[in-house]
């Protein structure tokens, strides 16, 4: 009894610690990724474009030098949030990711899309059909495909037609 | 008394030991275990879990530190490649030439990352390849292309058959395939046509 149960007690805590530490990184991160989005100037429900990928503007990691990004946080518990991107030519997508990491919510921004927006609310709220349910706080991007400096702008410019604003 | 330390102690390095595993496995001390491996197509390596909420922890946290916000495979897929053909670590002190066809999806991309997971620091303008720039390059309909890639550019810096890695140290390459075609979901391994990596030469002092 003086050893086995230390024993167990040390083998419980080692699954306890390493179960507690493993669920813990996604949302550990994403949080930290809305503090680098926030201290970057990206303000809550608004869509902000990001610079051209290169070595040297990158600030996620990984990123697609052909794609055009924009970028908007938000926070169901302010409340219900409308968010939707224009279409355009190429390829392109709007995605809504929780605060876990997960790829929610997936629209298609292609010439063929009728991709007209999504509501975004807490699961308490949400009697909307076609309404996404999303507790707390996401994160939407916006990727269009832009491998020259061209495309880039003139994805860049469709922007300011994108909406993310909080429903009253 | 005894126990009481005992159990103490049990409690404290339980927790510490737990927790660096888990730290470990997801990627955040050192490189950590490889995951992403559950489809291997000829080295080319992916997990269809990724932003996906089924994910298992383990893919959830090294996602979280190496691919934050990846789509979902019905959008986008992630196939990562880190050596050549013969098995070799891919190094910026050796040149390689990739080619490949057609791929089944409406659009593609190759990029080069470093050990970080970042572009490489360098000012190329050369970081990717993708089928734009074979198209341009005369492989419409599911020609072959091939590009190279090397620390120096072979012709000019405005070749878009040339991606640099300079500066990327031992890098991986990332195929992106965007809106996959349902046969690549159902079975990418029969899909897929894999690129291939062949090195060409490598400097003094490298294999």
């Amino acid at each position: 009894m003086r050893i086995i149960l230390p024993v167990i007690v040390f083998v419980f805590c080692i699954v306890l610690g390493h179960s507690l530490v493993i669920n813990g990184i996604p949302g550990f991160i994403m949080g930290k990724a809305h503090q680098t989005f926030e201290a970057q100037g990206v303000p809550e429900t608004q869509w902000v474009g990001s610079p051209r990928q290169s070595p040297q503007t990158q600030r996620i990691v990984r990123p697609s030098p052909d794609l055009a990004y924009a970028v908007c946080r938000f926070d169901t518990t302010s409340g219900s949030v409308f968010i939707s991107a224009p279409t355009w030519d190429g390829y392109g997508s709007l995605s809504i990711f929780n605060d876990q990491t997960d790829n929610v919510f997936v629209a298609d921004l292609g010439p063929n899309s009728d991709f007209t927006g999504i509501e975004v609310r807490r699961p308490a709220e949400n009697s909307v059909q076609d309404a996404l349910t999303l507790d707390g706080r996401g994160i939407a991007i916006i990727r269009r495909l832009a491998p020259q400096q061209d495309t880039y702008e003139a994805a860049s410019a469709l922007v300011a037609e994108a909406v993310c604003r909080s429903i009253e | 008394m005894q126990m009481v330390l005992r159990l103490i102690v049990a409690i404290i390095f339980g927790l510490n030991l737990g927790a660096l595993s888990a730290l470990w496995f997801g990627g955040l001390i050192d490189s950590g275990p490889k995951i992403g491996n559950a489809i291997d197509a000829d080295g080319w390596r992916s997990d269809w879990s990724i932003g996906s909420e089924n994910a298992n922890p383990y893919v959830r946290a090294r996602v979280a530190r190496n691919g934050l916000m990846g789509l979902r495979k019905e959008e986008a897929v992630y196939f990562i490649k880190t050596e050549d053909q013969s098995g070799t670590r891919l190094t910026e002190d050796c040149d390689y030439r990739v080619s490949g066809g057609a791929m089944p999806a409406a659009w593609w991309s190759i990029t080069l990352y470093d050990a970080d997971n970042r572009l490489p620091m360098n000012e190329d303008a050369a970081l990717s390849f993708d089928q734009t720039k074979a198209e341009r390059l005369g492989a419409g309909g599911g020609a072959n292309w091939s590009f190279m890639i090397s620390s120096t550019a072979l012709a000019d810096g405005a070749d878009p058959a040339w991606v640099s890695s300079r500066a990327g140290g031992a890098f991986d390459l990332t195929l992106r395939l965007y809106q996959p075609s349902a046969e690549l979901l159902d079975d990418p391994v029969a899909a897929l046509t894999p690129p291939i990596i062949e090195r060409l030469s490598c400097g003094e002092g490298s294999d």
